[in-house]
């Protein structure tokens, strides 16, 4: 059992980057087969259709009736299979479908070979606090705000995954691509040159509405204290956070942290201090209150300490 | 560069025709459409003729909407766009082409060549809504009834005239 879930955090990364890979394969395939005349699946990151399953982001629908103030049933029922995986495993269509992510974390990748000297400066055992959950939630608060105030679809302009999804859907039935394309460009540029990552962490508006869903008992990044064999003040999976959010400080790390596990499985080359899981952590943020896990402790604590 | 002439010449259309473009067939209210509407695509993507267009964000609030430019490529009424909607902008339930409303097709006498003498009988052949829509007075005039007319812009595509004899006003302010 243990050995099994070793082997699944090693292998979890390189699980979601074939996701990542695949998923924006699929997006381009979409209209592909769109053009070929079969439309078992139409749609784009903004709603989705599978045969007769119909997916809507939630936020898209939230939108949708804070402008039409009227309450379109079908439509209102196309959000559950976005609510589900969001309640059990968090954010993870951040981390392992949503493009404008990929891109990012493509970009960061490219970034990290060419200038890995200055990265390791900037980025690496880079000790820090995760923000306030609050600046999460107020910017999202604020864009709903503007959109019901305003009027205007500000969230769909602000959705980079359905944009990125639409201008590859036009591009190749239409053959042409908008200029909310530039949007997508502008901040991977921003990301890329000023803020790296910031996108995903506080100013999606995709993401928090998939983080307004997430549960006590949603999956969740778990730290042990007493497995952490890095030495004190150091801490390589702060560097290893795509985030930039601290993992150990498991009471703080929602709702900003996705769930992309890369800190557990950089950690499993550790001390496996951090782990997956479903119960809630304490108000410490240390230990899950899991019973299971107390044997295997014990294993790792000889052999560590 | 290609792509780029052929978005503006597309949006140049839109905007210097000085009429407003149509939108699918079903489409509910424009001002109640464009707030409706998720931006989903799924209307251009089902469209086999690829008449459907989505507005980019320079259309503002009804940036992701559904457009159909008639001089471009008219819409069929084939009515694949309606049931995909999955917010309600398109009415699910339309099946019945003759139900649709998007516009109406308005003849302009001093354009039109049947008017001017020359036989022509392009648009009365080939309205889908045949015989009812447009009719031939005389057998030689052709003539819209805007009850009929359902908009699809088929008979401005095919209109032959140097410059378009027949134009549809779209029922929608888009």
């Amino acid at each position: 059992m243990e050995t099994t879930e070793r082997h699944f955090y090693r292998r979890l990364n390189r699980y979601r980057r074939w996701v990542q890979v695949l998923s924006l394969s699929l997006f381009a395939a979409i209209p592909v087969l769109n053009g070929y005349g079969i439309h078992t699946l139409i749609g784009t990151l903004y709603s989705l259709s599978i045969g007769d399953l119909d997916i809507a982001d939630p936020v898209m629908v939230l939108q949708t009736v804070l402008l039409s103030r009227q309450i379109y049933v079908p439509l209102l029922l196309a959000v559950w299979v976005p609510v589900v995986i969001a309640w059990l495993f968090g954010r993870v269509f951040c981390s392992w479908v949503c493009p404008q992510n990929t891109l990012s974390e493509w970009i960061d990748a490219v970034q990290q070979r060419l200038f890995a000297r200055r990265w390791k400066q900037v980025h690496h055992f880079k000790y820090g606090k995760n923000p306030h959950a609050a600046w999460y939630w107020l910017i999202f608060g604020l864009l709903i705000l503007l959109t019901a105030v305003l009027g205007v679809p500000l969230l769909a302009y602000l959705s980079a995954p359905g944009i990125i999804t639409s201008s590859l859907s036009q591009a190749i039935l239409q053959h042409h691509v908008g200029v909310e394309i530039l949007l997508v460009l502008g901040v991977l540029v921003v990301e890329a040159a000023i803020f790296r990552r910031f996108w995903c962490k506080y100013g999606c508006p995709v993401g928090a509405g998939l983080a307004l869903f997430q549960g006590r008992r949603s999956l969740r990044v778990h730290f042990n204290s007493d497995l952490c064999d890095c030495k004190p003040g150091t801490a390589p999976c702060y560097a290893e956070c795509p985030l930039h959010l601290a993992p150990k400080e498991t009471a703080t790390l929602y709702p900003y942290c996705f769930n992309c596990g890369l800190c557990v499985t950089f950690c499993e080359k550790a001390g496996r201090a951090l782990t997956f899981g479903f119960s809630a952590a304490d108000p410490m943020g240390n230990a899950p209150r899991d019973i299971d896990s107390k044997p295997f402790q014990l294993i790792q604590v000889s052999r560590h300490k | 560069m290609n792509t780029l002439t052929r978005w503006l010449a597309i949006l140049s259309r839109a905007f210097h025709s000085g009429r407003p473009p149509l939108r699918p067939p079903g489409a509910v209210k424009e001002e109640v459409f464009v707030k409706t509407c998720i931006k989903c695509n799924k209307c251009a993507q089902v469209c086999p003729y690829g008449s459907i267009q989505m507005a980019h964000l320079e259309w503002g609030e009804k940036f992701g909407t559904p457009l159909i430019f008639p001089r471009r490529t008219p819409c069929y009424l084939c009515m694949k766009c309606p049931p995909v909607c999955p917010s309600g902008a398109l009415d699910p339930q339309l099946r019945d082409k003759t139900r649709v409303h998007m516009g109406v097709a308005v003849i302009d006498e001093s354009k039109c060549l049947a008017y001017m003498g020359v036989i022509c009988r392009a648009c009365f052949e080939r309205c889908p809504i045949y015989r009812e829509a447009i009719t031939l007075k005389d057998e030689l005039y052709p003539q819209v009834h805007n009850d009929k007319c359902v908009g699809c812009g088929i008979c401005e595509y095919v209109c032959p005239a140097e410059e378009k004899a027949i134009t549809v006003v779209s029922a929608h302010a888009v």
